[in-house]
């Protein structure tokens, strides 16, 4: 009686550590150790599809894809990685090596300084991590507020007054930073071309005439779909329809 | 003098209907012969005996075929001061079928006026045998020497290589050829086409009409035709000098032949060159007909940045392979590519073409890293079994463990790093990690938590400033604050007391202890040492009131006795209530 309790027991504790996301994370990082990409990735499939997810799980993913030269899928990972946390600078750098395997060279269209300031400062950050920060800066401003109120020596009065007034500011900027954030995160969709080659039409018909053409692993910017073709913004600015069958969507 | 009268009135008329017969206009039709046979031929004229006439139009020869013509001829004469003028048109013509037919008339324009020919009735009958000569040496020539084109398919599709051989078939036994030129080299106007050299005529036995002949091979030419429909191969003509023995010998006994020239030709010869199927066409189908092979390799697919790698897209095997539009890779961005080198290894014969065609290229990666040259394919038809193929070649990784680090996007500048030499050049995966369920995880923005964090310190401002203005007031209250602050005091000290509550010895141990301890803290003096009086006196140094004192030596004493004293539970609180209230007021006048 005592051993079948026991059993069980084990059993059902080895059924639970088989089916724990993170004891199959280390065995497949196990099995990716030993170059035994295809079983590795098995595991990390079945990770994804137990509804969980982790900008490593994903980054993980993509290296073994790139590893067993599949451009595609390795380019689609990282992106998908970096979208959960962009500041994984693992995967910004690998990013790099699998975009060389990418046939297009599109030339990206010159950066306005706001562009350039929204990509290097506000979307460093999630945004809520920019409404935490508003929310500590608003309490930074009750406390110097308070200070101020009651402090005696104008030396410390003016101190607390201007820094009162700093973090006032600070608390505008990083909600309309955060709000800025959140509605490019909301509106912006990307996807990856998975089609060895894919043919962008002028329309969203077979019989229209071809703009251009894209290889496997170009980044483009999905606008609008329509009956099995998606509305697309590549880099240069270039627009067409291609075929949904040939993209899939970052989200 | 009538009778000169009449004279010169018959001069006249004689002089004038002269005049007048000179002068009258005729536009006739005149032909060779009214009845002919179909394959004989016809001439007719158109003449005007006048001159000035202009604008001429033939008539419409419906049933007859112009060979010749219009020759036009003028002819002016003067015979015994008689003038005469004709000009005219000449056709010849050949009818095209048996029977009766009418040439209608020709027009021409004369002084304003049209004036019409006559019309011609003319009979053809059957085909008339036309009398050969047999002893013509041109005619004998004719019959025994003959130019064939021979064409291996008639009917190709396009794409499809054929050969044509032209042999000249001489019976010996007749004539000899002594001489040959060719006057009339054939066109292949559509066709891509190739000669294969004859370098020697070389005499083989044939047969020909049923007759054993002697033949060379003149000329070899490859074809491949480049556009559907029927085609025209245009004739060959040769030139030969025959020899014909005339039938007697001379002195010798050898045979007496003359020399005669006459030209030999084909023909024109047709080709119908069919269209590939439309059904099944590959969208990258170039035109290649035949049966290939097709491979793409890379000399080397490990090296380093910077070196070079030859690339081969080759095609090779058995059809129109001259014809054929290699397919181009296409390389992604850190890997330069260079324009190729086109290269050809093709044998020619009459079954078509053979070999090989390649084009090379020279790629060079600039960075360290992988590099995919996607999978190219060639589409051809196959003659073998009259479907189209299409070959897919592998994808080829290129490997680059040393070199540059690619840029990033991030910043633009090339970081640098030490040269790894393991070949793994992208980082390692991580190792742990933190999952999180997948789904709605509510956003901290937008979310009711956040706008009250955000507003809370706001409303609490306000606050602050109440509370701060009350523990202003607070302080500002002196004698309350000094008996706040004897009251902590007194329970700072009397806490321990308190704890041993109803244990009647511990309870006035730690009282009395308390009572010294805070004249200890308070006077800086040990006074569990020294006499009540001693501190009675220090006390009243202090300006602390008579009756306060007083009360304080009283707990002291209390202490003592009660140590040896019954006490109950009511009278050790009220103990701990008077030292208590005793410490505050010692304390307020400290």
């Amino acid at each position: 009686m005592k051993n079948i309790l026991l059993i069980i027991i084990l059993t059902f504790s080895s059924s639970l550590l088989a089916q724990s996301p993170d004891s199959l994370f280390v065995q497949a990082n196990k099995l990716y150790q030993i170059e035994k990409y295809e079983e590795a990735l098995a595991i990390y499939k079945e990770i994804e599809n137990s509804n969980v997810q982790s900008d490593d799980l994903y980054y993980n993913m993509a290296n073994v894809y790139y590893k067993t030269d599949q451009v595609a899928p390795s380019i689609y990972y990282y992106e998908k990685t970096l979208l959960l946390n962009p500041r994984n600078e693992d995967a910004k750098h690998n990013l790099s090596f699998a975009k060389r395997m990418i046939i297009d060279n599109i030339e990206a269209l010159p950066k306005t300084l706001g562009q350039k300031f929204s990509k290097s400062v506000i979307h460093k950050f999630n945004y809520n991590t920019w409404a935490y920060s508003a929310v500590g800066f608003s309490f930074l401003f009750a406390i110097l507020f308070l200070l101020y109120h009651f402090s005696y020596s104008s030396v410390n009065k003016r101190f607390y007054f201007l820094s009162s007034i700093l973090s006032v500011i600070f608390i505008i900027i990083t909600v309309l930073f955060a709000y800025n954030n959140y509605n490019h995160t909301k509106s912006y969709r990307a996807a990856i071309i998975f089609a060895q080659q894919s043919d962008v039409k002028s329309a969203p018909t077979n019989a229209s005439e071809i703009s251009f053409e894209l290889h496997e692993g170009t980044k483009v910017e999905l606008l609008e779909s329509l009956d099995g073709w998606n509305k697309i913004k590549i880099a240069d600015g270039k627009i067409g329809w291609i075929e949904s069958s040939d993209i899939k969507e970052l989200k | 003098m009538k009778m000169i009268m009449r004279f010169t009135t018959i001069l006249f008329l004689a002089i004038f209907s002269q005049n007048l017969i000179a002068q009258e206009l005729s536009f006739k039709a005149t032909v060779s012969k009214n009845s002919l046979g179909s394959n004989e031929r016809l001439r007719i004229t158109f003449s005007i005996n006048k001159q000035g006439a202009d604008d001429f139009t033939p008539p419409n020869f419906k049933k007859f075929k112009v060979l010749a013509g219009p020759m036009q001829s003028t002819n002016f004469s003067y015979v015994n001061g008689k003038q005469t003028f004709e000009q005219s048109y000449t056709y010849t013509i050949q009818p095209i079928k048996k029977g009766v037919f009418t040439i209608p008339s020709a027009t021409i324009k004369f002084d304003g006026n049209t004036i019409k020919t006559n019309t011609v009735k003319v009979t053809v009958t059957g085909a008339v045998e036309i009398p050969k000569d047999p002893n013509d040496p041109t005619y004998i020539a004719s019959q025994n020497i003959h130019l064939i084109a021979e064409i291996s398919n008639s009917s190709p599709y396009v794409g499809e290589s054929i050969s044509v051989v032209y042999k000249l078939y001489v019976d010996v036994n007749n004539v000899s050829v002594r001489d040959t030129r060719e006057i009339e080299s054939p066109s292949f106007n559509g066709f891509w086409n190739q000669n294969i050299d004859v370098n020697k005529w070389q005499p083989k036995m044939g047969e020909f009409q049923g007759k054993e002949h002697r033949y060379v091979t003149v000329r070899k030419t490859v074809l491949i035709p480049q556009k559907t429909g029927k085609l025209i191969i245009e004739p060959m003509a040769i030139e030969v000098v025959a020899g014909v023995p005339v039938g007697r010998r001379d002195l010798f006994g050898n045979m007496i032949s003359r020399n005669t020239t006459f030209t030999v030709t084909t023909g024109t010869r047709f080709v119908n060159v069919k269209a590939l199927p439309v059904e099944n066409k590959p969208v990258n189908f170039s035109g290649a007909v035949g049966d290939f092979d097709f491979d793409v390799t890379a000399s080397k697919t490990e090296l380093k940045a910077n070196e070079s790698a030859q690339i081969k897209v080759e095609v090779s095997g058995k059809g129109n392979l001259k014809l054929i539009d290699l397919p181009t890779i296409e390389t992604p961005n850190g890997l330069e590519r260079y324009e190729p080198e086109h290269k050809e290894n093709i044998l020619t014969n009459l079954s078509g073409l053979r070999g090989k065609v390649y084009d090379q290229y020279t790629v060079v990666p600039q960075y360290r890293g992988k590099y995919k040259i996607p999978p190219v394919s060639f589409s051809y038809f196959s003659l073998k079994n009259r479907k189209y193929k299409t070959i897919t070649s592998d994808a080829i990784v290129m490997n680059v463990p040393q070199g540059k680090t690619p840029l990033t996007d991030e910043n633009n500048t090339i970081v640098k790093r030490d040269v790894i030499s393991t070949g793994i050049n992208i980082r390692y995966i991580s190792n742990s990690t933190h999952f999180e369920p997948i789904g709605e995880k509510e956003d901290f923005l937008n979310s009711n938590l956040f706008y009250a964090l955000l507003i809370l310190p706001l409303f609490s401002i306000p606050l602050g400033i109440f509370i701060g203005k009350q523990k202003q007031a607070r302080d500002n209250d002196v004698v309350g604050n000094k008996r706040r602050k004897a009251d902590r005091l007194a329970r700072k000290y009397l806490s321990q007391a308190k704890k041993q509550l109803g244990k009647k010895e511990e309870f006035y141990i730690a009282l009395e202890k308390a009572l010294h301890n805070y004249l200890k803290a308070k006077l800086q003096v040990e006074t569990s040492d020294i006499s009540k009086d001693k501190i009675a006196d220090i006390l009243k140094h202090k300006n602390v009131d008579e009756s306060i004192i007083a009360d304080f030596l009283k707990v002291l004493d209390d202490c003592d006795y009660a140590r040896y004293t019954p006490t109950s539970n009511v009278m050790m609180q009220q103990e701990y209530d008077n030292s208590k209230e005793v410490i505050s007021k010692i304390d307020k006048q400290l």
